[in-house]
């Protein structure tokens, strides 16, 4: 049972923008991505490399706005260079545990927000809540056309 | 006035007693429309088993049903197919026979030849009946009219007799020849529409039967198929598709007698024991291809034996005629193993369906030799080798299946009472309580006891004998009855007055103290009550966990199962456990005569 009882973050980074620009209101899940073209195409669906994988497991170290506007900055721009589409955010298990308000950022846009069992996560995040719950996936990228994508601990991930 | 008194007193004690007499008679009606009200309840419940008892009757009449015609179906198809095609049988076992022959050089020429002819007269427009005859020829020193019937086979079916003379020359140690007719049989291949005989390749492959020279070529054929045909997604996606297929298939039946209350009790029950049964197919599938990749084919002693086999299988497969026949007749095996269920039967059908098609992609051979041999005619050692091949498509299947199941997982599990009981002949519902058993077990028990604990007070407060009202009317009657006689004499109204208190306080105190006793006995029965659904709420909160901890086993499985996916890359090449055999015996002794040149493909053509 108490695997689905952690809590949850949704990370949504913001690609490498003018720093500042604040993007979204605290509070909300918004993503920098939303509304731009997503090119899904095969190479979407290649392994994630070793070093994207060590960026995006450092957001617990992200405990200020500048650090994770940093960590935002990284992840979008790897996925950028990397697959040439960034997702609309990420969705992972929680590790700090409670209480974990103390880790809702919100700089340019970019939110780190934490989640109690009970409270509803917005779409299209929603989706994949129950993946991330699972010890089988290290996070699981959100697009911004919905798909979902989890991410191995191997860097492999699941076709759609 | 002497005789008002009397009168009045008599008349007041007639109304006292009609009064107390209806208000029995209501008491007596009350109690009867309450077990009115039971028997009814009790009756609609054996209706409602006695309707679902009545309706599995029918489901399983109609399951029984429907496996007598099938089985009777099955009869009939297989007379069907004798009689239309039990002729090719003959030939079938004449053409093993004659090269069994051509070994031991047990069998005269004449005796040869006699047969492939009587075959070829019986036989018309089967491909193997001048097969036969040209073998028979061969055996004779007849080049002429080998080849023409070696002309004749290939008219009939160029596929099936390129592959039988590559099977037989490589047999008989010619291997020049055989490689010809191989690489021409390989060139004239359309890789999205092979033959059901294609099969035999992917054996001959496995079984190493065509020697390095025909192995390379092979492989370089076959990598740049699949290289071809994986450009396309569509042909990719309908691979994987076979293959989820599969998994899905494997899902274990329901685990509700595990969890009886947690069944009763969690609306998401059915969502849990499907994902359980799918998360356990894990095992299954690592259980059932583990067994396909780790069983050690066991090789023949002679290489002869194995090409023997696959011959058997070449000249053994039915037409393309027979498989009308042959896809009714799969299907109604498939009705009968899955005891009469149409819609459980026609999926394990449709999951095979594609062995059964006229010509095949070059992936679906690769697909079905490895889920379903059987149907395409396949060995063990030919299906490991498939299994291998098909990994890709296996892991994308057991991803996305995995997947699946686990997006599907409710983020909360919960309990729903709503329960009717019948207490002191009255019936007591309780109204719907649902909990989340995220909360907390505790949280749990205490928000379901405060729920029956209001809902038990107001049903125990309507039971309660209204004591005060009727002490009141009491007085009141009392007071007037002195008020009036009074009037008239005081004297009278004292008695008549404590009379009436006495026999309405005697009637009062008995109704007060019966009415005392239906209330505890109603408190009791729905205290009890609560404690029942507090000790079923626990049982499913024990039995969530468990469920927990299975799910969690069976899952953990993945791991197992993906690493085993992950291992099948390498077995991939050279399993074949006639890895780089050729036959190098000598000639064999029946033929003396040396292979006639009409025996090459290219002066064939």
């Amino acid at each position: 049972m108490a695997h689905t009882e952690r809590s949850r973050r949704i990370v949504a980074p913001g690609p490498a923008r003018a720093p500042g620009r604040v993007q979204g209101t605290p509070g909300r899940v918004v993503g920098p991505a939303t509304g731009r073209p997503l090119a899904v195409g095969a190479g979407l669906f290649r392994n994630r490399s070793a070093a994207l994988l060590g960026t995006v497991a450092r957001l617990d170290q992200a405990v200020d706005e500048e650090a994770a506007r940093r960590f935002a900055e990284s992840v979008a721009g790897a996925y950028a260079e990397e697959f040439g589409a960034v997702p609309l955010g990420l969705v992972a298990r929680c590790l700090l545990g409670p209480p974990y308000v103390d880790h809702i950022l919100n700089l340019s846009g970019v939110i780190v927000r934490h989640f109690a069992p009970h409270t509803a996560m917005p779409e299209p995040f929603d989706r994949a809540r129950m993946l991330a719950r699972s010890d089988g996936y290290l996070y699981v990228e959100v697009f911004s056309d919905g798909l979902t994508v989890p991410v191995r601990p191997d860097g492999t991930v699941v076709r759609p | 006035m002497n005789q008002v008194d009397p009168l009045l007193h008599r008349k007041l004690q007639e109304v006292g007693n009609l009064v107390s007499h209806l208000g029995e008679q209501v008491r007596q009606v009350s109690g009867q429309v309450a077990g009115v009200d039971t028997r009814q309840q009790q009756a609609q419940t054996e209706l409602q088993q006695l309707r679902a008892d009545f309706l599995a009757y029918v489901q399983q009449a109609g399951r029984a049903s429907v496996v007598q015609r099938a089985e009777t179906r099955i009869g009939v198809i297989k007379d069907d197919l004798d009689h239309e095609f039990g002729h090719h049988k003959t030939v079938r076992r004449t053409a093993v026979g004659m090269l069994q022959a051509f070994d031991t050089g047990l069998v005269t020429e004449e005796t040869v030849r006699g047969v492939s002819e009587e075959l070829m007269i019986q036989t018309p427009r089967y491909w193997l009946a001048p097969a036969l005859v040209a073998l028979a020829s061969w055996a004779a020193d007849d080049p002429t009219l080998c080849s023409r019937a070696v002309d004749e086979a290939f008219r009939r079916s160029p596929a099936h007799t390129s592959l039988l003379f590559t099977l037989v020359l490589r047999r008989q140690g010619r291997q020049e020849a055989a490689h010809r007719w191989l690489r021409h049989y390989l060139l004239v291949q359309d890789p999205a529409a092979l033959g059901r005989e294609f099969a035999v390749i992917l054996e001959a492959l496995a079984q190493g039967a065509f020697g390095p020279a025909g192995r390379e070529l092979l492989a370089t054929t076959l990598d740049q198929w699949q290289r071809t045909l994986l450009d396309d997604t569509a042909a990719r996606d309908r691979q994987v598709a076979l293959w989820r297929a599969e998994i899905d298939s494997l899902a274990a039946p329901t685990a509700r007698a595990d969890h009886p209350r947690l069944a009763q009790l969690s609306p998401q029950w059915p969502q849990l024991d499907a994902i359980l049964g799918k998360a356990r197919a894990q095992q299954a599938l690592l259980d059932r291809y583990r067994a396909v990749t780790e069983r050690e084919p066991g090789p023949s002693t002679r290489l002869e034996d194995a090409v023997d086999d696959i011959l058997d299988q070449l000249v053994g497969a039915y037409d393309t005629d027979e498989l009308p026949l042959r896809r009714d007749l799969e299907l109604q095996h498939a009705v009968v193993a899955h005891d009469g269920d149409m819609d459980a039967a026609r999926r394990a059908y449709d999951a095979r369906a594609a062995a059964f098609e006229q010509t095949l992609d070059y992936l679906t051979v690769q697909s079905a030799s490895a889920l379903a041999p059987e149907t395409i005619g396949t060995s063990p050692a030919t299906r490991r080798l498939a299994v291998a091949a098909c990994r890709e498509w296996l892991d994308e299947a057991q991803g996305g299946f995995t997947r699946d199941y686990r997006a599907a997982l409710p983020p909360a599990v919960e309990a729903r009472f709503d329960s009717t009981h019948s207490v002191a002949g009255t019936m007591f519902h309780l109204p719907p309580w649902t909990g989340s058993f995220s909360d907390g077990l505790p949280a749990m028990e205490h928000s379901l006891d405060a729920h029956w604990e209001q809902h038990a007070k107001s049903f125990l407060d309507s039971l309660a004998y209204p004591l005060r009202r009727h002490l009141l009317i009491l007085g009141a009657s009392v007071l007037a009855v002195l008020l009036v006689v009074g009037q008239i004499s005081w004297p009278v109204a004292l008695v008549a007055a404590g009379l009436l208190a006495l026999v309405r306080g005697l009637l009062l105190q008995q109704q007060h103290t019966k009415a005392q006793a239906l209330h505890r006995s109603a408190r009791q029965a729905l205290h009890q009550a609560k404690r029942d659904s507090l000790q079923q709420l626990r049982a499913a909160g024990a039995e969530l966990t468990d469920w927990y901890e299975s799910y969690r086993a069976a899952d953990a499985v993945d791991a197992d199962c993906r690493a085993f996916i992950t291992s099948l890359s390498a077995a991939a090449p050279g399993g074949s456990p006639f890895e780089g055999r050729v036959v190098d015996r000598p000639a064999p002794a029946a033929p003396a005569a040396p292979a006639p040149a009409g025996l090459g493909k290219d002066s064939h053509r």
